[in-house]
Parts: structure tokens; sequence; C-alpha cells
């Protein structure tokens, strides 16, 4: 659905973007990390059409950015990382305002903007004025300006920014409810955790060169070199600590009351057998699992914090 | 004043590292340059007359000059406050420990300084008189010492507008209208702006100066004071029961040809949307106070120019119309781009199917639309002009039915243009009103200079009648009435030269904004 071949742009001789390949397809919601200034929204302005690039393409819906920008624009829609909105304008005007803009015929827009304040939560916001809006409604408003069109691909940079916890779950929500209705969706943020719990693939972006990319599982277990367990026990903890200790594979313990925590590089029938070794020393356990590798982990053991 | 040296020195360091410091500075001195070379007497004259043609020189140098500072000083205040607003700076300098007279007075010696480092700069051609003679050394202080209060005037009219408004366009355009008509009538009352030192050094003038400098540090202060609201106050919150003075209803004529009544069904089909968001929120999204303010000094100076009109003078009238389109219209059309890219809504507008053409085209409507109501208000006496005898012919009302939208287009087309270019709605107004300035007036003061000045024959420039519609439009009605024609006048018809040029020069312009669209607005 959106392909990108070897998109670079420079900026006064420094590439913001260098050489940058990336396929996502249809139904994916693909979330964009890297750190500030890695080429994120150099890279999203590029797939609006907002931005020439140095060298490269990329084709969304099949349509050349560079060669038919027009094209691209119907079937797609972008959300700015910041931006603003129009004085003097009401939240119903905003929406008719780029409806009209996309050419959608006045028989159908008054639906189609119900039915888009409804899915945001909008509709009681319908009358209020878009400069008086607090700045999570000014979010809403954006992501729901990007749905007018009904596009089959979506562009989001930031889209939970400066919005409150809520604000973020619903928004994440809405996002695994466009891909059940099938829309593909590229989105760039900062709050890892949001983009761990909606998104099925990542790509990690760093000083213009995108350094992995795939379903987040896999970029997750290349950067996992072993299992990291935790085990609670309710009694017997100096047992359990004996247990531990004697078994080759088990390395780095921190024992805190009745919570352990190790690395494990054995496989998964090597824990098993620990577990077992466990019980078989007659200690309760409590809880026995694998600690997760969290996004934030992996960015950071990705990345090196360099921008371009 | 705690913290006015923090304030000063921060914006005076920004001020001057910008490319736009050293732009201005280049502009001025290159056309006063410019006049210097143009009128230098040439061969071996007598004294006395290189005396006589010294003092043309320096009341011609002083006039541009005087023109020039007012207009730069009343630009750099009037942005100063309303600048920090837009950038949401504000609440940092209210949060510092600096008092609110050490704001306004670290904003108002920032202005002024680069105003005054201006002045300096342009000692030295006006220094070159002397050595014609006729103009004394005391001649040239005094002009300077009265300039001076002069721009510390106009630069404290501007800080106020930018205390008071929330844009800068707002600000801008109020400052300009406060500040043009009186310095206008100023030099008419001096006649030589030479003398212009003289005047404003008469003791009464300057206790006046004293007393409204004061009077109106006292307000920007005061206001400084009262914590600003965030958001401006949007359109709807107008309540026109409310409204002191000039009321605008959206429901009356002829009010609801200049803001539209709110919408309350979808937009139509195939209609330009980019029209219809500029004319129905955007030219009136901050309220109506600066629509009522235009209006009423536009009808308060009409009161003076009517009389011209009833004298049979309706050209000087149509002058007084078209320097109200200079001024009024570069308001709203080199702001129309720079706005977008100033609040992040350009992007928006980009990322949709819509033609270049189509936003280039809706915007030059609704400033043409706004701008057209507003003149159209002021023209009605011309049609009333038409029931007197001897005041104005048909074939005159022609002539300014064809002038005045072409203007007005002209105007607004390379207001556009600016605003594409820049990135800040300041520097796209300084750049129009630059631009608009040697465009319209560069050939007025070109003319007087070569027929007052040097002796060039009339007939090799007389061509200069049909390049600006103030000239143009003087030399309508010369031989209709029986009066000697201007020396200047190639013939009663320039203003159809002039008419053909100026549409010309606005489509070529905005083929070129169609055509350079992505590139210009690239930010």
């Amino acid at each position: 659905m959106i392909k990108i071949k070897d998109f670079t742009k420079k900026y006064d001789g420094v590439n913001a973007v260098d050489g940058l390949n990336l396929e996502i397809e249809e139904g994916d919601i693909y979330g964009f990390i890297g750190p500030n200034g890695a080429g994120k929204t150099t890279t999203l302005r590029f797939l609006a059409t907002l931005l020439d690039p140095t060298r490269g393409d990329a084709w969304i819906c099949g349509h050349s950015v560079r060669a038919h920008p027009d094209k691209v624009k119907r079937c797609m829609a972008f959300m700015p990382d910041h931006f603003g909105v129009y004085d003097g304008m009401r939240v119903w005007e905003y929406l008719d305002f780029f409806a009209v803009a996309y050419g959608i015929p006045s028989q159908k827009r008054l639906g189609i903007i119900d039915d888009i304040l409804v899915l945001l939560d909008l509709q009681t916001k319908s009358e209020d004025l878009v400069n008086g809006l607090s700045r999570g409604m000014r979010q809403r408003l954006g992501v729901a300006k990007t749905l007018v069109h009904d596009p089959p691909v979506l562009l989001l940079d930031e889209p939970a920014s400066g919005m409150d916890p809520r604000a973020r779950m619903e928004i994440t929500e809405l996002l695994k409810e466009l891909k059940n209705m099938g829309k593909t969706i590229l989105i760039s943020s900062h709050i890892l955790s949001e983009l761990a719990s909606c998104c099925n693939k990542i790509g990690i972006i760093e000083k213009g060169l995108l350094r992995a990319t795939g379903p987040v599982a896999d970029v997750v277990s290349r950067v996992r070199v072993h299992l990291v367990i935790n085990v609670k026990v309710l009694s017997d903890v100096e047992a359990a600590r004996k247990v531990l200790a004697a078994n080759p594979k088990v390395s780095n313990l921190t024992v805190h009351e009745q919570d352990f925590r190790f690395s494990f590089p054995g496989s998964e029938e090597d824990a098993a057998d620990l577990h077992a070794s466990l019980m078989k020393e007659g200690v309760r356990v409590l809880w026995f699992h694998e600690e997760k590798v969290s996004l934030e982990e992996v960015f950071l053991r990705v990345t090196e914090g360099v921008v371009a | 004043m705690r913290g006015a040296a923090a304030i000063r020195k921060r914006e005076s360091i920004t001020g001057l590292r910008g490319r736009g410091a050293f732009l201005t500075l280049l502009v001025l001195l290159l056309v006063l340059s410019a006049v210097m070379i143009i009128a230098w007497p040439r061969g071996g004259k007598l004294i006395a007359v290189r005396s006589e043609i010294s003092r043309l020189l320096f009341g011609t140098f002083a006039t541009g000059q005087v023109l020039m500072m007012a207009v730069l000083a009343t630009i750099h205040a009037a942005g100063s406050m309303t600048s920090e607003k837009e950038n949401g700076c504000f609440d940092f300098i209210l949060t510092a420990p600096i008092s609110p007279s050490g704001i306004v007075m670290g904003k108002l010696f920032a202005s002024l300084m680069y105003i005054q480092l201006l002045l300096v700069a342009t000692l030295p051609l006006a220094s070159l008189c002397l050595v014609l003679g006729g103009i004394s050394t005391w001649d040239i202080l005094t002009f300077y010492g009265g300039l001076f209060i002069l721009t510390t005037l106009c630069g404290l009219v501007g800080l106020t507008c930018s205390t008071f408004f929330h844009r800068t366009q707002a600000a801008l355009a109020v400052s300009l209208l406060l500040v043009l008509p009186p310095v206008l009538t100023l030099l008419a009352v001096v006649r030589d702006a030479s003398q212009l030192g003289r005047a404003m050094l008469f003791p009464p003038v300057q206790l006046v100066c004293i007393v409204a400098g004061g009077l109106l540090l006292l307000k920007i202060v005061n206001r400084v004071k009262k914590p600003f609201p965030r958001v401006a106050r949007p359109i709807d919150m107008e309540n026109p029961d409310r409204q002191k003075g000039l009321v605008l209803r959206r429901d009356a004529f002829p009010d609801k040809l200049l803001i539209p009544k709110k919408r309350t069904r979808l937009l139509p089909d195939r209609v330009n949307p980019v029209y219809e968001k500029e004319i129905g929120s955007e030219v009136f999204g901050q309220g109506t106070l600066l629509v009522r303010y235009m209006l009423v000094l536009g009808f308060s100076l009409l009161v003076i120019f009517i009389f011209f009109l009833v004298a049979g003078f309706a050209e000087i009238y149509i002058c007084y119309v078209l320097g109200f389109i200079t001024l009024i219209a570069p308001t709203f059309a080199s702001n129309a781009f720079t706005q977008e890219k100033e609040r992040r809504t350009l992007d928006l507008l980009l990322a949709t199917p819509l033609k270049p053409r189509e936003i280039v085209w809706g915007k030059v409507l609704a400033t043409f639309r706004f701008t057209g109501t507003v003149v159209a208000l002021l023209c009605v006496y011309l049609v009333m002009g038409l029931m007197h005898p001897g005041t104005i012919t048909f074939a005159n009302l022609f002539a300014f039915v064809c002038i005045i939208p072409t203007h007005m287009f002209t105007v607004i087309v390379i207001g556009l243009f600016f605003s594409m270019v820049f990135k800040r709605s300041l520097d796209a107004m300084l750049a129009t009103y630059t631009a608009l300035a040697l465009l319209f007036l560069g050939p007025v003061a070109l003319l007087l200079i070569l027929v007052g000045v040097t002796d060039t024959p009339v007939d090799q420039i007389s061509w200069l009648g049909t390049v600006t519609p103030f000239l143009a439009t003087l030399g309508t009605r010369a031989v209709e009435l029986g009066r000697p024609p201007p020396r200047w006048l190639i013939s009663p018809l320039s203003w159809v030269s002039c008419v053909c040029i100026y549409l010309a020069l606005s489509f070529s312009l905005l083929g070129a904004m169609v055509v350079w669209f992505r590139k210009l607005l690239r930010q």
C-alpha cells in the first residue's frame, strides 16, 4: 500500500533521510519510531506530497508521490505534528471546508460529518469555534479531518501529542477500529507504549537511516539477547535462592524480598526444567514468567540517541 | 524600568541579526542615493543656481526621509508586542521578573534604536547638500532632531496598537492609518519637509509631543499590567449591542456585503472552498474591531477630501481612494499565506487536492471582495457628483471605474506574492509596502526631481505619467475641464496605458505565483 524506495532528503548538505526503503502492506498499522530530528517528519511530509526529495520516490496505492501527487492526495490523509486551526470557524464548518476541498458532494457530506463527529466523540463540540478548543480536542479534530474523504491510507505525525492519558487511550482504540475498517496507517509517535499496543509493525529510524523494521515481535526478538525471568515465591526464599544460584544458566540474579530476577540464556525447555526443580525443592512459586521487552528498551538498544 | 535592558538587548540582537535589517538599510540607502545621483547638478552651474538646487534637493530628500522613517518606525513598533503574542512567548516575559514599564521601555528602545541607526546611516547622504551650498549644518541637524521626535511618536503609536491588538496585521493596519494622515498633513502644512525640524522643535509643538508621548506610554504600561487572554476574543463573542462607535451587523445592508452572515448550512457543491473560508471566517476571525477602525478612519478622512470633489477636483478625491487602497489592501493580502504558515494550517491546505490556482484565486477574490466593498462605500459620492454639474462626467467616471479596481487588483496580487515568499507577516507587509512605494510613488518622485531639479526635457520623461495610477488619475480631467494639462502628461488617455500596464503586471505575477506555487511556499 505504501512503498518507499531510496528516499533521500538533504538540507544544506546534511542528510535528513538517507536512502530509506520501506514497504507497508494494506491493513498495517506501522509505527515510526526515532529520536527528535531522526527524519520521521521529513518522511511523512514527503509521503504527503509536501516535500520534494533529493533522491528516490514513493508509491501510495500504486501512485507515485513525485509523478502523480494529485492522485496520491486523494487516497491518503495527513495529520501534521503541529497544526493550527482557522479562526472564527465552527467545528462542523472546519470539516465541511475540507470535505468540499476533497470534492465530496453536499448530499453525502452531512452524513459523513455526523458520522465522524460521533466516531471522534466530538458531536457536543459541533457548534464550538475551533480556535476555542482545548489542545486535546484540536488533536481529535485533526484526526477527524483526516477521515472526511475516507482515505485508505492515513499518515499521522504524533497524533496523541498534548492529549491526556484517557484521550490517548481513546485514540489508540480508534486506531485499532480504523485498522478493522481496513485502513493502512503510518504513525509516528514518541509515546512508545501507545505504539506497542496498536501497531503490528514498527520501524526505528535514526540519523536518517532505518535501523530496524518488521513485525513488532520480530524486532523485539532481534533485540533480545536472552530471556529475563521474574519469579515470586510465597515461602522458602533461601531454598529458592539456592536452586537458582546452583543453575549454571542463571546469571545476574537479584533478590528483593520474595522476588527474583535473573538472566537466562537457555531455551524454553531449560526454563521449564528450572521451574520444575523449584517445585521439587518444595518452593511455593506464585509466578514464574518471562519479562517482556518493552518498546522503550528496544528503542534504546537500537538507537544511540544521535540525530541527523 | 526593571529588566528593560534585558528586553532591549534581546530585541536588538535578534532584530539586527536578521536579513530584514540589512535589506531595509540597503533599500533605504539605495533609494536615497538614487535621488541624490539623479538630482545632482551636472556641468558648470552658477553658485546661486547650485544653492537653489541644493535646497530643492534637500527638500526632496527630506520628504522621502520623513515618509520612509515614519512608516518604518510604525511598522517596527507595531510588530514588537504582537509577535510575542503570536509566538506564544508573551507569557514568558510577563512571568519573568521584569516590570511592565521595563517591558514597554525595552520594546520601545529596541524598536527605535534600529530606526535611529537608519537615520544616522543616511546622514552622510544628507550632508552632501552642504557641498552645493544653500544648506547649513544647523539646517541638517534641526531636520534630524525633528525627525527623531517624529519617529519616536510614530513608534509609540505603533507600540500602543501592538499592545492592544492580538495580531500584527491588525496592529499594523490601524497604526499606519493613525500615523500616515497626520504625517502627510504635517508635510502639507510645512510645505518644505526640510523645515520639519524647525516645526517639530517649536516649543508648543514639543510640549504637545511630550504630553501625547507620555499619555501613550501610560496607556501602554497600564495595558501590560493587565493579563492578556490566551485566546483572542472570537467573532461570535462580539455582541453588536455592546460595540461602541461604528457597529457592523451581519444581517443588515450594506454591512452584510462586508461581513457575510454566519453559515448555518453546508457549502454548496463546486464552490471555491478557500474563498468561502476566507470570506466566511478568516478575514473576521479575530473580530470586527480592525474593520471598524478602518471604516471610521477612512470616512473621517473622506470628510476632508469630499471638499475636493465638490470643488471639481474629483481626481484628487480619487487619489485619496487609491491611497486608501494602498494602505488597506496589503494588510489583508500580505497576510494571506504568512498567516497560514505562522498558524501552521498551510500543510493541511496543501495536502488537499485543491489546485494552486484555486487556492491563489480564492485568496485574491476574498481580499478583493472585502477591499472592494470598503472602497465602493467611499466611491458612492462619485455617483452623487454626476448629479452636480461640473463636478464629474460619465467619461471621468468610466476612467475611475477602470483605474480603481485595477489598482486594487495590483496591490492585492503584490501583497499575496510577498505573502508567499516570506514566512512572517511583518516581513511580507514590509516588503509589500516597500514595493508599492517604489512602484507608485517612485515615478512621482522621479518626475518631480527631473522636472524640478534637473534640466531633463519634459517630452523625454512624460511616459512616467503612465506608470503610476496616481499620475494617470491626475491627468484624466485636465483637458476636459479646460485646465492646462500637466507638463508630463502624454495625453488625457494616459490612464488607459496605465490600466493595461498594471493588468499585465498583475496577471503575470498571478501566473508566476500559480506556476511557482510549491517553490514559493516551501518552508
